[in-house]
């Protein structure tokens, strides 16, 4: 199961990616761009408000093909220790129907996690967050 | 990221390649002012070399698209390869914004 340990960085995110890049099962590849926004996007929630200001934390990064309700999948999973927070309970939806002038900017990590992944998952075990996103196998692999 | 601007039939067009997320928008998002601040009143974002884009990226977007709203200045993107028109389709950008096939449909469309 191929794992990485990053510090809790921004900078690190071009090398979770080639680590992505390396380790994405064949047959998941045309899921890869998505794997990285979902990488991104919970990774900069890591990086940016996990730990306190000052200090430098880590997340661990892990990938692995498994079956889900009897489906192939793959699991992309983020574990970070800093406070309990569950990205998927707390992030509210956005508006997608107002115009360009009244849109907020930002809010749309989240939203996007869960429009390009079948299944996402969060616990706090052992004092860490633990977040599970599953893709399903591509159509034509 | 690569950023490269030219003028063409008086329209500044601002060719993206590459990716962009948290780590790169902030070149984009400066590019942007520096043709704002530069009087350019009329803008096309080609965006058929950019192969990602995260939410980072849309906020620098939207934020171009607020930035020419304030200073009166005309807007279009086009190009859009298929990962970076899937998130914009997601987010509403598509719909919200002036978005066309071709280089030479956003011309037409700010002529």
């Amino acid at each position: 199961m191929p794992q990485l340990n990053v510090p809790a960085r921004l900078e690190q995110l071009a090398f979770v990616n080639d680590f992505l890049t390396a380790n994405i099962p064949q047959e998941f590849r045309a899921c890869l761009s998505n794997l990285e926004l979902v990488a991104e996007e919970l990774l900069v929630n890591v990086f940016s408000y996990a730990y306190p200001e000052g200090t430098t934390g880590k997340a661990e990064i892990l990938l692995k093909s498994i079956y889900f309700d009897g489906r192939p999948m793959l699991c992309f999973t983020i574990k970070d220790w800093g406070a309990p927070f569950n990205p998927f309970a707390e992030a509210p939806k956005p508006d997608l129907t107002t115009d360009a002038e009244t849109r907020p900017i930002g809010g749309l990590g989240i939203y996007l996690i869960c429009n390009v992944t079948e299944h996402q998952a969060y616990s706090y075990e052992a004092q860490a967050n633990v977040i599970d996103v599953y893709f399903a196998l591509p159509e034509n692999h | 990221m690569q950023i490269n601007t030219t003028i063409q039939d008086g329209i500044s067009v601002t060719k993206v390649a590459g990716r962009m997320d948290a780590t790169t928008v902030t070149a984009f998002s400066e590019e942007c002012q520096n043709l704002l601040n530069s009087g350019a009143g009329r803008v096309i974002i080609d965006l058929g070399g950019l192969e990602y884009i995260s939410s980072a990226g849309l906020r620098g977007i939207l934020t171009m698209v607020k930035s020419c709203k304030a200073k009166g200045a005309a807007l279009a993107f086009c190009s859009l390869q298929s990962m970076v028109a899937d998130m914009f389709k997601l987010s509403g950008f598509t719909s919200m914004l002036n978005v066309f096939d071709s280089i030479d449909e956003a011309v037409a469309s700010l002529r």
